[in-house]
């Protein structure tokens, strides 16, 4: 009787073997890259929108403040988005005929709504307020960061709940002055004497032998200033209802 | 092609969106629409999802390192062209108005999000409401969004147009006009909106021939010819409940079904709530065929046929030496002839601060008997007093349809006009037999929001605005007046209200608005400088002032007060065929059948059976076995097997050839010898929901006996029907099948008498007090603290929760609350019936003695938020945990359902979707969904959570304002809507709040305490206050096992 | 040879039918898969395959549907699925307890049926792990129960009793799978050898993994066996009483009993040898050759056994009676009361006639070897161990604390859709391990052979690794 197998099936075997468990390792380690890479979570990637839009134009080249347009931020769950009047304070004096803004122009006077894309989305189970976060110490740019330099907006984050609990955990390390939230050029103080400027500046007590070093230490600081209850903050019916 | 549908088959989906494409371009409705459903919580992952499932899983299995939320394609963001100066985004608004619940306005306030209102709360600031609602109530805001509302205009059935109508309404009242309007007849309901009823009034100037006639099923002629006989004119009486330690309520609903209920049931109950050394507590005495909300409550039930009541009545007039005269038949047994001493004595025992009531349905010559004792007891003017009706033109109502009847009959009606939904075919007396009236009549129209019985008779069918969509007034029971506000832009373009539809066919036509700020204008509300100021104010408020009916003093027309008993059967075997007596009853939740296709109102258990989606024949269980109806058990327990499983017997109720099929239930409690049938089921065109549901009564409701039918002879067939209910009537936990008293076996809940209560406040001597234990010894170290937070350290809120069963009546008004505000779904009678209703706030009803004649105990049941909570060690998947705050926190969304919670729940007040019970046919509820709570998808289980909702509202708005949350700022639903405040809610941590306070109240206990959950709702003692010389001695050791 | 049978011990319980010889031992079991396969065979498989098919689609129904399509309700959250998932799970327990607690007791009898038992576990186990994971609300993200890491930032609760069970019921899996499989080698290699198909050869050849018989092979065979049966010992105890726990840490009045596990383990084993009988009983009939070797003592010893475990299992009934007396707890009361007299009475009782009495007539050695009647006790113990859960689980949840949550529970056509078409599933699995596996383990039987007959712990004869060809060259068998 012939044999069934050859030598060289030996090598088929191993192969198989060693690379059946690569494959195991490589799915696993793969499927969770690409699903947090942003080819999959959009991050990073600008919408398409009916008006192109620049939060760069806006914000960083003409300094209009997030809360002009925004301006419910720091009242509601929602930011907002404003209504074709609130463009149209500029745009019937500048740009009156341009047409990239002839939507807005056809919104206004027409009054029919605009649609824009949404670009940021949570989950219907999620429940997150705008005004809860900037009225205490976390800025804009903590979740929306580098809007102040995207022409086209785009997500700057996955608003995975990892994402949020990793704040939720530790908003020490990202909170900062009230004030300074709509700041998008804030940079935690490095010197003793700008955190002392910081803190002076907004009224925050501190301890003049103690001065806070880092954000660490200025995180801890604020926390206590505003009263944020650290561990109530990743408790599930604080965003899930 | 739409020329060609049928309104009437109600292709309610289809022509919602037709109505959608003709509003297309409307901005507000693009905003509601487009701006509110990609923030409406959608369903969980699994209603995108059903067809895929497959995919799902697979893409599960292999993006196994993703979170559940995917990346959905991108959703729309609205820009308004303009921007709204008086909300903000995301903000709800609170608008004060009114609703019509049995006739009469109740005033509440609509929340308002984004353009549709989700939410009814009581009005603090009217006189019905005092903040509180009734479930019904409650329950209206989902008629708003009913799918199968009537959008269209209709010619014998087929779709027209408005200006068809108004062509040839034109017409025919034009050939009424030589006439005078001769031919011309209106019918409406109860009128008590004043611009409208002034439009009719116009209307009946400009054809001074022409008749108004009103018709409700449930009325108050009784009432009004009461006082007639009493006073010598039809008055309203208004009952000063708070003023009363002692009442006696004769066949009479009056904390539930009565209009003023609300109200009234606040006043009972604060002259009831027992504390550590205020131990005051009103005394009830209840007289009726079967439990009512109101017997439910009482100190002292007497089970008694309705036509009976005037023999009691009268035995107790002359115990208290009320000047009246009468002739009454037939005897008192001993148990009556005692229960009537004992009122007499205790009526008299408070000369000025007692109050006879006597119920709707009682013949008006036992009003007058009642109204006779108020007066010699010196009750009027203190806890009675007396005003004109409210009603804008007071009228007889059964006189009245038997008026239209007879007109109709006589041929002398040409244009019959049915204003605002009345529905003669389906309500009207059966002996009057308007099915086959309506039709002889050349020209009828039927103005309604619902395409339903009388509507399908009628030449042509207009489709009624929902009072939330224009203006209108409406009046309180006590005269006040509520602007109605529209809380939304009307749903479907070709609404119109009644008094837009009159003020058209007085050639007037306008807006709402104007035609009721007109009104108000003419009718010299405020001096016109400040009209202005005064309409605002009154609008806002939702009472316009001074609109109240003033009190009238009264006297008794004759002393001694000579009256006619009502002369009824009291010997019920007739030719050797043993016949009973019928009482009819509104139902307590669709009441007259008006809400029959409200789900929310259909699946709410009823309160004094624990059955849904139903009315029965209900009997005592005497009359059941006399009737051969009882089945002997098998020889387990020996309980009738269908007490377990739920069916029940198909009975004919037949008199004079009139007969309806009814299953039969025995109920604890009821009177011998008689049946109670509630109103308001076996409509054949209320809509989806209400169609085919129940048994109709209007059967055999005649216009000479309305309410009480003797004479019935009861035929059982062979049938069974199959009922739902959320509770097994006869608790088994006995061997004796004919007593009910498992709270002797188990440790159901705490109860004393209010002497024991005065000697031993913690009720030390119960034999159960230590299973009702908050605290166990343990090793562990305590989890929570509840110490004040005046100590830095300690800035937790604790939340808690304590219900007082004490005054509890059991009207369910926080079962259907908490239906509107945390969107739970309605299960359907079959899903009920598999034990699968998702109601999250259970309302408990323990029968405790005599089966004849128990005590009643109501227990709501809400999650106990366990600080050991069973339920949260064994869920795998952390589903359900804890917070910081000690919420019982379910997260939706985390849930992979294996009930394992549910299983563990000693409170059993979990509730799990087994099917996609959120699922909804038609677009238009979507709009009716809470958006602060997730709506819980396919095989999620979900549960109560003190309105976590409201809570984070609350603390979110706090915090901003850096600040602690103050007492009473966070309200749940269910505490909204109680009308007796039995339910109190706050912070444990605060030594002040009120919760705090109660639960430091010695008679505090929590259920199931023996298991060491550590609940943190807890209950206040049930007290009772009987009288010892009735019942008193007997229950106390009833009571004490 | 028949001097030597005479003279050991072995004598009396013959653990082998007939002449036998290495040659034969291993021609008449492998033969099996190679030959034509009775019409019996057939006819099983084919009902076996529709309840497969209509497994499939009982699963996508179910899927489409959700689980409301079962009778379970408000105060019954569990049914028909955990009734059977215990159920299969008990099943399962024979396999493991033959292979290994037997081993370890040195019981020889049990290189008969071991293979034929491990196979029966892990079908069981198939569908028993059905249940756990189609129960739940929305399968679809029943992997949150195993620790992956994830972007939730979330891991599984592993504290609840639930989350065990995913750990014991797997590794009890994977156990019995592999342990199974490495019995298998050898004797798929004599099945490679004596192929004469090549798709025989070739698939015979890829699973044996290489066997060439070489010393080396059976060293490191022998290692590796040895160690899964010291891995698969405690399995045996911690699947079912971990599965116990699942109603042990609730505080459920008929639920939190503190005996459960041994209870569970006990009534397992009860099942899993029932199982055993119900199977091997026809499968001598339809193979007449598993006779040789699964002889009228072996299943004598299984009966004996399920007497043994059938009074354990009828002490914790007796046990839970008296709990409840004792427990002076008015709930714990309430349970026995209910469970006697009680809606669901007949099930109560009709466990104790199953379970507790009907299993008494195995005292008589004449029933032990009457293999009708045993078929009969051994379905009978199979419904009653059905009933066993069926008791633990619906008539626990029906009546809890407050009568005013009380319900009743009947489970609907798609209930026992569902649990026919596992049982179909498990017909369909067993024959077609008929059809292509040895259904006895030829190399243990063959050493079980050489031990009792020639080897040197055995009694008499010389050691030797040659067999001596004390009958005649079988008949039948490949060569």
């Amino acid at each position: 009787m012939a044999q069934v197998f050859r030598r060289h099936h030996n090598t088929v075997a191993r192969v198989i073997v060693a690379g059946g468990l690569l494959a195991i390792v490589g799915l696993a380690v793969g499927g969770s890259a690409i699903t947090r890479s942003p080819w999959w979570t959009k991050v990073g990637e600008p919408q398409d929108q009916p008006v192109p839009f620049s939060h760069k134009h806006h914000y960083e080249e003409l300094g209009i403040d997030c809360r002009y347009c925004h301006w419910q931020v720091t009242q509601s769950a929602h930011a907002g988005v404003p209504s074709t009047e609130v463009c149209m304070t500029c745009h019937s004096q500048i740009w009156t005929n341009s047409p990239l803004l002839q939507p807005v122009r056809d919104s206004y006077n027409n009054e029919k709504p605009l649609v824009w894309y949404k670009v940021n989305n949570l989950p219907e189970f999620v429940y997150f307020d705008h005004s809860a976060h900037v009225n205490k110490g976390i800025s804009c740019a903590s979740c929306h960061g580098g809007i102040e330099k995207m022409h086209l907006t785009a997500k700057s984050q996955p608003f995975s709940m990892q994402f949020c609990l990793n704040c939720h955990r530790n908003p020490e390390q990202y909170i900062r002055p009230k004030e300074e939230v709509f700041n998008m050029y804030y940079k935690t103080p490095r010197s003793e004497e700008e955190m002392k400027a910081l803190l002076d500046k907004h009224g925050i007590p501190y301890d003049p032998n103690n001065i806070p070093k880092n954000q660490l230490e200025l995180g801890k600081l604020l926390v206590k200033h505003y009263n944020i209850h650290k561990e109530q903050l990743s408790d599930c019916s604080i965003c899930h209802r | 092609m739409e020329e060609k549908r049928n309104g009437t088959q109600h292709g309610a989906g289809e022509q919602f969106w037709r109505s959608l494409n003709e509003l297309e371009g409307t901005p507000e409705f693009e905003e509601i629409l487009k701006q509110e459903f990609p923030r409406q919580a959608a369903p969980l992952g699994d209603f995108v999802s059903r067809r895929q499932f497959l995919k799902l899983m697979g893409a599960s299995m292999a993006l196994a390192g993703l979170s559940a939320c995917g990346y959905k394609p991108q959703g729309p963001i609205i820009s308004r062209p303009k921007t709204p100066t008086d909300r903000i985004v995301g903000v709800s608004n609170y608008y004060a108005t009114a609703v019509l619940t049995n006739g009469y306005a109740i005033g509440v306030l609509g929340r308002v999000y984004e353009g549709r209102p989700i939410k009814l709360e009581g009005n603090p600031d009217h006189p019905t409401s005092l903040g509180a609602t009734d479930a019904i109530t409650q329950a209206q805001i989902l008629n708003l969004y009913d799918p199968d509302r009537s959008q269209n205009v209709l010619r014998f059935g087929q779709i027209t147009t408005w200006q068809a109508f108004d062509a040839d309404i034109k017409n025919a009242l034009g050939q009424q006009t030589a006439k005078g309007g001769a031919g011309i007849r209106i019918l409406t309901g109860s009128v008590v909106s004043p611009s409208l009823a002034a439009q009719i009034q116009k209307f009946l100037q400009t054809y001074p021939q022409a008749k108004w006639y009103q018709y409700e099923p449930v009325n108050r002629d009784n009432v009004y010819e009461g006082t007639r006989l009493a006073f010598g004119e039809w008055l309203n009486p208004i009952y000063r409940l708070r003023n009363a330690k002692v009442v006696v309520a004769l066949d009479s609903d009056f904390l539930y079904t009565e209009p003023g209920a609300v109200r009234y049931a606040r006043e009972f109950a604060d002259g009831r709530r027992v504390r550590a050394g205020k131990t005051e507590m009103n005394r009830l005495y209840v007289a009726e065929p079967m439990f009512t909300v109101t017997g439910m409550t009482a100190d002292e039930h007497l089970p008694i046929r309705s036509s009976k009541i005037a023999r009691v009545l009268y035995e107790i007039a002359k115990l208290v030496g009320a000047p009246v005269q009468a002739t009454v038949e037939g005897d008192l047994n001993e148990n009556e002839q005692k229960w009537a001493q004992v009122a007499a004595g205790d009526l008299v025992a408070h000369k000025g601060e007692s109050l006879v009531i006597v119920g709707e349905a009682q013949p008006p010559a036992v009003h007058a008997m009642a109204h006779a004792i108020n007066a010699h007891l010196g009750n009027i003017g203190r806890t009675v007093v007396f005003t004109a009706p409210p009603e804008e033109k007071p009228t007889l109502h059964m006189q009245d349809i038997k008026q239209l009847a007879e007109d109709i009959k006589a041929n002398a009606v040409e244009v019959l006009i049915m204003l605002g939904g009345v529905n003669p075919a389906y309500n009207a007396p059966i002996d009057l037999n308007f099915k086959e009236l309506i039709p002889k009549v050349p020209f009828t129209v039927h103005h309604g929001m619902y395409v339903d019985e009388t509507a399908v008779l009628c030449v042509w069918h207009l489709p009624e605005s929902h009072p939330f969509e224009v203006w209108g007034d409406v009046r309180a029971f006590d005269g006040t007046v509520t602007i109605q506000q529209p809380l939304i832009f009307p749903l479907y373009p070709s609404t119109r209200s009644a008094l837009e539809l009159m003020a058209q066919l007085n050639g007037a036509p306008g807006e709402t608005f104007k035609l009721v700020q007109d009104y108000w204008k003419q009718a010299q509300l405020a001096p016109a400088a400040q009209f202005d100021a005064v309409w605002r104010k009154g609008v806002h408020d939702g009472v316009l002032p001074r609109t109240a009916k003033p009190v009238k003093q009264v006297a008794l027309k004759q002393t001694p007060l000579v009256v006619q008993s009502p002369i009824y059967d009291l010997a019920p075997v007739q030719a050797g065929i043993k016949t009973y007596e019928v009482r009819f009853a509104p139902d307590p939740t669709v009441y007259d059948g008006r809400f029959a296709n409200n789900a929310w109102l259909q699946e709410l258990p009823k309160p004094v059976t624990r059955v849904c989606w139903d009315n029965l024949a209900y009997m005592s269980l005497n009359t059941y076995k006399e009737l051969g109806l009882h089945r002997k058990g098998t020889w387990a327990f020996n309980e009738d097997a269908s007490f377990v499983r739920g069916d029940a017997p198909i009975v004919t109720l037949s008199v004079n050839g009139q007969a309806m099929r009814v299953a039969a239930y025995p109920i604890p409690g009821h009177a011998d010898d008689c049946i109670t049938v509630h109103l308001g089921y076996g409509r054949t065109r209320a809509g989806e929901k209400g169609s085919g549901v129940g048994f109709d009564a209007y059967l055999i409701r005649t216009s000479d006996a309305p309410w009480i039918r003797t004479g019935v002879e009861v035929i059982p067939q062979a049938e069974r029907y199959p009922i739902a209910r959320t509770e097994e009537h006869h608790l088994i936990d006995t061997r004796k099948p004919d007593e009910l008293d498992s709270t002797d076996h188990r440790p159901i809940i705490l109860t004393g008498l209010l002497d024991e209560f005065k000697q031993d406040p913690e009720l030390k001597n119960k034999s159960h007090r230590k299973g009702y234990e908050l605290k166990h010894p343990t090793m562990y170290p305590e989890r929570w603290t509840y110490e004040s937070y005046e100590n830095p350290d300690n800035y937790r809120y604790a939340w808690a929760m304590v219900i007082d069963p004490t005054v509890c009546t059991g009207c369910s008004a926080c079962v259907t609350a908490c239906q509107a505000e945390n969107n739970i779904p309605v299960v359907g009678k079959d899903q009920v019936m598999r034990g699968r209703e998702m109601l999250w706030l259970r309302i408990d009803r323990y029968f405790k003695g005599k089966v004849e004649n128990p005590k009643v105990y109501q227990v709501p049941i809400p999650c106990m938020q366990c600080e050991n909570a069973p339920c949260e060690l064994v869920c795998p998947v952390a589903a359900t945990v804890h917070d910081h705050e000690g919420l019982n926190a379910m997260v939706y969304n985390r849930c992979v359902g294996t009930r394992y919670c549910s299983n563990n729940c000693p409170y059993k007040v979990r509730r799990f979707n087994f099917y996609r019970y959120t699922y909804m046919k038609s677009p238009v509820l979507h709009l009716l969904q809470n958006p602060d709570v997730t709506v819980r998808g396919r095989g999620v289980m979900e549960k109560c959570t003190y309105c976590v909702q409201r809570i984070s509202k609350a603390r979110i708005l706090a915090k901003r304002e850096n600040r602690r949350i103050r007492d009473g700022e966070v309200v749940p639903a269910c505490q909204q809507a109680c009308p007796t405040q039995a339910i109190v809610f706050g912070d444990m941590n605060d030594p002040n709040s009120r919760v705090s306070q109660l639960k430091k109240e010695p008679h505090n206990f929590a259920i199931l305490g023996e298991l060491n959950a550590r609940p943190r709702t807890t209950y206040l003692a049930k007290i009772d206050n009987p009288n010892p010389e009735l019942s008193g001695a007997e229950a106390s050791h009833a009571t004490d096992h | 040879m028949q001097q030597t049978i005479k003279q050991s011990e072995i004598r009396d319980f013959p653990l082998f039918e007939g002449q036998q010889s290495y040659e034969r031992i291993t021609g008449q079991i492998t033969s099996i898969p190679m030959e034509r396969h009775p019409v019996a065979w057939t006819i099983m498989f084919g009902l076996g395959f529709i309840g497969a098919t209509s497994l499939v689609m009982a699963l996508a129904w179910l899927l489409i549907n959700g689980v409301g399509l079962w009778g379970i309700n408000q105060p019954v959250g569990w049914g028909f699925d955990i009734i059977n998932f215990v159920w299969w799970i008990g099943i399962g327990h024979a396999g493991t307890l033959i292979s290994a607690i037997l081993l370890l007791l040195r019981q020889a009898w049990r290189m008969s049926i071991n293979r034929f038992a491990e196979a029966m576990t892990i079908f069981a186990v198939m569908c028993a792990g059905l249940f756990p994971l189609f129960h739940t609300g929305r399968p679809w993200v029943a992997y949150w129960l195993f620790p992956i890491p994830n972007w939730l930032a979330m891991w599984p609760q592993f504290r609840s009793p639930l989350e065990w069970d995913v750990w014991a019921v797997s590794t009890y899996f994977t156990v019995s799978v592999l342990f199974w499989y490495m019995g298998l080698i050898p004797d798929l290699a004599k099945m490679r050898d004596r192929a004469k198909s090549q798709l025989a050869r070739v698939l015979n050849g890829v699973f044996s993994l290489g066997w060439r018989n070489s010393a080396i092979h059976w060293m490191r065979w022998e290692q590796a066996y040895l160690l899964l049966a010291g891995l698969s010992t405690p399995l045996v105890l911690s699947v079912h009483s971990i599965v116990s726990l699942d109603f042990a840490i609730s505080i459920i009045p008929g639920w939190h009993v503190t005996i459960f596990p041994p209870y569970f383990v006990a009534g397992a084993i009860f099942s899993g040898f029932a199982m055993v009988l119900t199977l091997v009983i026809p499968f001598r009939i339809i193979y007449p050759k598993l006779s040789e070797y699964i002889t009228m003592n072996h299943i004598d010893w299984m009966a004996k056994v399920m007497l043994a475990t059938g009074w354990i299992v009828f002490y914790g009934y007796l046990c839970e009676m008296f709990f409840g007396w004792y427990s002076a707890n008015q709930f714990e009361q309430f349970l026995v009361v209910n469970r006697f007299f009680g809606p669901y009475w007949a099930a109560y009782w009709a466990l104790i006639i199953c379970n507790g009495i009907i299993p008494q007539v195995l005292w008589s050695p004449k029933i032990r070897q009457n293999l009708l009647v045993l078929f009969i006790i051994s379905i009978i113990v199979n419904i009653g161990m059905w009933f066993e859960r069926f008791v633990i689980i619906v008539m626990s949840l029906h009546r809890d604390f407050q009568t005013s949550s009380w319900g009743m529970y009947t489970p609907t056509i798609n209930d026992w859709w569902l649990f026919l078409s596992t049982i179909g599933f498990f017909v369909m699995m067993m024959f077609v391990f008929a059809r292509f596996i040895p259904m006895l383990a030829v190399a243990e039987l063959k050493e079980l052979w050489y031990k009792l007959y020639h080897g040197h712990d055995g009694h008499g004869g010389t050691p030797t690794r040659e067999p001596k060809p004390t009958a005649p060259a079988p008949q039948g068998g490949g060569q």
